[in-house]
């Protein structure tokens, strides 16, 4: 008999004690740390400018001379009425021959790595059949980018490029870091056409047309 | 206790809704900024006028063997010259031997931009045999510049003018015959001297003007 009562008690004492290691268990030392973290917004800011301007325009007698001009002009801020604040500036008139390249540095001023791209519109949308619309037709655009690769196919209109919406240039990831690409404007001389002046002439049209350089936060 | 069921999840669905509704607008607020830059182009045009005057007439009379002017636009035997600004033309009519008309025809540029130009003329002649060798005309200028039957060296400025000198004449030696009837034969039944200017862009070459023109002027 006594010996049986030992036996039971040592199985309750054993049950006891696994009770007691669970309940150590839990009873860990333990810690915890909170870290607060400051979000900050970059900026994205871009500086254009145009560094180069060449080509062949018109003198005042219609005579196409050859200009290169190194004169650094910052696109930066809203246009101004100073006729060289653009792009190009190809004088009061245009004749078949006539043609300018122009030379745009694009810098990051900001902190934020981005993509950018160059578009153009008309500021005012020509009227099918007119000089202007016709002009249009004609006028040929080339874009290069930083590389020296050309992002146009040959023959690429101006209407064709407004069409087309932005073209990518490339990338910028550094702050301060410059890029160049060049745009050039083309009013070819064809062979084998006499304009007379009448009917389907491009005589004496004017177009006005924007060019947009975008840059976005690169994703 | 179904009603307030029914509440919950309503307002569990419009949470997500919302949430979405966040989502979506949030892709708009991707960083981006861009520069823009208005180019105007206005067409320059190539065009060209000329205009007969200064007629002088000049007939036989019967103290000189030389023609001398006759002060008016009638020749001493009844001829008499009419100018058409409209047309363009000069017309002699009934002129007789010795008679002769001195004219200008003056070449304007009168379009926005420098022209080359190309001045051609050809007389015709019909009546009786020989009479075409009767008709004596003469087209000088008193600039040497300028050339017939070939493209301009120099280009024109635009309302640059250049004026040729132009001469028309019925020999003296020239002799009316008459029919085997002994009709008399009209000498000319009609003559005219016609002359063609063409213009084209200055910086054009003569294989590109001829090439728009689609053929070769004749000189």
């Amino acid at each position: 008999m006594k010996k049986s009562r030992a036996i039971i008690m040592s199985v309750v004492l054993a049950l006891m004690s696994a009770i007691i290691l669970i309940t150590a268990s839990v009873a860990l030392f333990s810690d915890s740390v909170t870290v607060v973290n400051y979000l900050q917004a970059g900026t994205l800011d871009i500086g254009l400018a145009r560094t180069q301007l060449s080509g062949y325009t018109a003198d005042e007698n219609g005579i196409l001379q050859f200009s290169s001009d190194l004169e650094r002009v910052d696109l930066t801020d809203a246009q101004t009425d100073d006729p060289d604040d653009t792009v190009f500036n190809l004088g009061a008139q245009s004749i078949p021959g006539t043609w300018q390249e122009a030379t745009l540095e694009i810098e990051n001023r900001g902190t934020v790595a981005f993509d950018y791209s160059v578009a153009f519109f008309f500021s005012e949308v020509p009227e099918e059949g007119s000089a202007a619309a016709r002009l249009a037709d004609k006028l040929l655009v080339t874009i290069t980018d930083s590389k020296g690769e050309v992002l146009t196919e040959a023959g690429t209109t101006l209407t064709d490029i407004v069409a087309q919406g932005a073209v990518a240039l490339g990338s910028i990831s550094s702050p301060n870091a410059k890029y160049t690409f060049r745009l050039k404007i083309e009013l070819p001389l064809e062979e084998g056409t006499w304009d007379d002046g009448a009917g389907a002439t491009i005589m004496n049209a004017a177009l006005a047309f924007n060019i947009t350089v975008s840059a976005t936060q690169k994703v | 206790m179904m009603k307030s069921k029914k509440t919950a999840l309503l307002t569990a669905g419009l949470t997500v809704l919302l949430s979405a509704a966040v989502i979506v607008g949030g892709t708009f607020a991707i960083f981006g900024t861009s520069k823009t830059r208005e180019v105007t182009i206005t067409t320059g045009s190539v065009d060209i006028s000329a205009e007969f005057g200064d007629v002088t007439l000049y007939s036989l009379t019967p103290s000189s063997t030389e023609a001398q002017p006759t002060g008016s636009l009638s020749f001493n035997a009844g001829g008499t010259a009419s100018l058409d600004s409209a047309n363009g033309s000069i017309a002699l009519t009934g002129i007789v031997p010795g008679d002769r008309a001195e004219f200008t025809l003056t070449v304007t540029n009168t379009g926005a931009a420098a022209a080359r130009y190309l001045i051609a003329y050809d007389a015709t002649v019909t009546g009786v045999a020989g009479a075409e060798d009767a008709l004596n005309y003469t087209v000088t200028a008193a600039d040497e510049a300028v050339s017939f039957g070939s493209w301009s060296a120099e280009p024109l400025a635009a309302g640059e003018s250049v004026t040729l000198n132009i001469s028309v004449e019925l020999d003296k030696s020239a002799v009316q015959v008459t029919d085997g009837s002994g009709a008399v034969q009209t000498f000319i039944t009609q003559a005219s001297v016609v002359f063609t200017i063409y213009a084209g862009q200055a910086n054009a070459s003569d294989a590109d003007l001829n090439g728009a023109l689609g053929f070769t002027p004749a000189p």
